[in-house]
């Protein structure tokens, strides 16, 4: 795959995926043996991005990722995220709607084989997420 | 339209001069043999050379003395030049490598202060074969830059080398909430930081992944948690963090970095954050401490060696003895307890001695509980024995004992307290 295009796949992940929530689009862009091992208690495929982007948008209902910039070679993309969202949803790990909003980056490389993402890796600032929801920061 | 290719010197003997390439193979050394010559002591005889390709010229080193440099890294095997690109050979001497491009028609050969890169058209194969060198250029410079980053200051602790790879006006974004001042210092400060707190720590490169001047790097950082970081205190367990960079490269030098890592698991790693899974994780149980170590604490008790008892048993260390009997009660300090212990070894006449039970140390959070057995005879009375099991609940604390107390089952309890009152071990034989 050329650099512009697997640019295009990570840019509908998050577009497409994260911030219309248009989870078909995610059985597109995944292959069946996708893994990810920043989160090996996911279950394969697209159900584990699938899982998390649920979770996110119903505990958030403004959540919005914005792709900060973009690093790609002919197999893999690698991307940084800016996130936010306001926590007036559904619970978000073990924590309960506390109205407050939160801002957090995030690194995520995808490999692409023939047109789909096979394996991916994402560090996300977690902490800091937390912590602003629960008002420690 | 055509390419010419120039070198200027930008320092040495004679800066500002202006050389025309144009033989297939252009020699550099302080040799009068060599194509150029450059006479500076800090070059080889024959140090270098640049070999005519479709797309340019290709530098190789001759295995000089001093290595050949192209923007402040070594090259290790035939380098393709971009235009612009540094080359330095010898402490004394900077090159500068220039693609000329010209219309047809236009003037040939001009001034080197006119020197410009225009846009043109050559064919499509040429244009691939050309991007395809600038881009495998591209990812060796940052490999080979990013593997002396890891190697020499994340595991050889060589803070001067960020002065080598990090631009002065360095600043990063993210990097899991550290603040990070900009700079060769730092950077340096950044690592150190990391360094006081797992001086045992390496860092592994697992990837990366280049794009023209950025590079994307996943990595693995392991080791031990023995000093304070970020204000949690040493909690002597193992720690393996992940964590993804994204670094501008400009001129050899690390100009702009992102950066995020697993903070969040390394905090709950080193238990300063209770993991949201309550079940103990794996890692945690490798983590804290073992049985061994227990083994190795009560080794050390029993050599009477200082050095290797402070290792294990805390200064400030409490100590409770069961039963009813003269030594029984608190200990308060590892003097107190050293005392009690040096008491234990007079009263049996060094008789007294605890044999671990295999197998029988449990080990779970703080704390760690251990099965003795525990023997000995009276001084001046060699019939009067004690034969007792004990099992003894110790608490820890970076990897010390801070509290630890003894039980005893059954008889063993009425046996311990006779074994250390004055009574007789039998009916005295005048009754």
């Amino acid at each position: 795959m050329s650099i512009e295009q697997n640019k295009k796949i990570m840019t509908r992940m998050i577009e497409e995926v994260w911030n219309q929530g248009n989870l078909a689009t995610a059985d597109e862009l995944f292959a069946s043996n996708h893994t990810s091992p920043s989160a090996p208690q996911l279950p394969p495929g697209s159900e584990g991005v699938k899982f998390l982007v649920k979770m996110f948008r119903e505990a958030m209902p403004d959540y919005h990722m914005q792709i900060d910039l973009m690093v790609a070679d002919e197999t893999q993309v690698v991307g940084r995220f800016t996130q936010s969202g306001t926590h007036t949803g559904g619970d978000l790990m073990g924590m309960k709607a506390s109205g407050r909003k939160a801002t957090w980056t995030e690194i995520g490389v995808l490999k692409i084989k023939d047109g789909k993402i096979v394996e991916s890796w994402y560090e996300v600032d977690m902490l800091s997420m937390i912590q602003q929801l629960n008002g420690t920061k | 339209m055509a390419n010419t290719f120039q070198i200027v010197i930008k320092k040495g003997p004679t800066p500002g001069q202006v050389i025309d390439l144009k033989e297939d193979e252009v020699t550099l050394g302080r040799e009068p043999g060599n194509v150029l010559t450059i006479n500076d002591k800090g070059l080889s005889r024959f140090h270098a050379r640049l070999i005519k390709t479709d797309a340019g010229y290709t530098l190789e080193d001759l295995g000089s003395k001093n290595g050949t440099f192209v923007n402040d890294t070594v090259i290790v095997s035939p380098r393709p030049l971009l235009n612009g690109d540094q080359i330095s050979i010898g402490e004394n001497v900077t090159l500068e490598f220039r693609k000329v491009s010209s219309y047809p028609g236009s003037t040939s050969g001009m001034a080197s202060s006119k020197v410009e890169e225009t846009v043109m058209l050559p064919s499509r194969a040429v244009l691939q074969d050309e991007l395809n060198k600038v881009v495998k250029a591209h990812a060796e410079e940052h490999r080979v830059l990013f593997s002396r980053w890891f190697e020499e200051l994340w595991n050889k602790k060589n803070y001067a080398i960020t002065r080598e790879l990090v631009a002065p006006e360095f600043t990063a974004h993210g990097a899991g909430g550290q603040d990070i001042k900009q700079g060769p210092d730092g950077v340096a400060g950044m690592v150190k930081v990391w360094h006081q707190a797992f001086p045992d720590g390496r860092m592994t490169m697992d990837d990366i992944i280049t794009e023209g001047e950025m590079s994307a790097i996943r990595m693995t950082f392991r080791g031990t948690h023995t000093g304070e970081f970020y204000g949690v205190p040493a909690s002597h367990k193992k720690v393996e963090v992940t964590s993804i960079g994204i670094d501008r490269v400009v001129g050899g030098k690390i100009c702009e970095g992102w950066g995020e890592l697993n903070m969040l698991g390394m905090m709950q790693q080193m238990g300063a954050i209770p993991s949201p899974d309550q079940a103990p994780q794996m890692h945690e149980i490798e983590a804290s401490i073992t049985p061994e170590h227990v083994g190795e604490a009560y080794a050390a008790l029993s050599s009477g060696d200082m050095d290797r008892i402070r290792q294990y048993w805390a200064e400030n260390m409490v100590w409770q003895v069961p039963g009813h009997n003269e030594l029984s009660g608190w200990y308060y300090s590892r003097d107190e307890f050293l005392a009690f212990m040096g008491k234990v070894g007079e009263l049996s006449d060094h008789s007294f001695h605890m044999d671990m039970i295999s197998g029988k140390v449990l080990v779970t959070g703080d704390y760690s509980v251990d099965l003795t057995r525990n023997r000995g005879h009276r001084k001046d009375a060699p019939d009067k024995t004690m034969d007792i099991e004990v099992a003894h609940v110790l608490r820890w604390r970076d990897g010390k004992v801070i509290a630890g107390k003894g039980a005893i089952f059954g008889d063993g309890a009425t046996e311990y307290d006779q074994f250390w009152s004055h009574s007789p071990a039998v009916t005295p034989s005048t009754h």
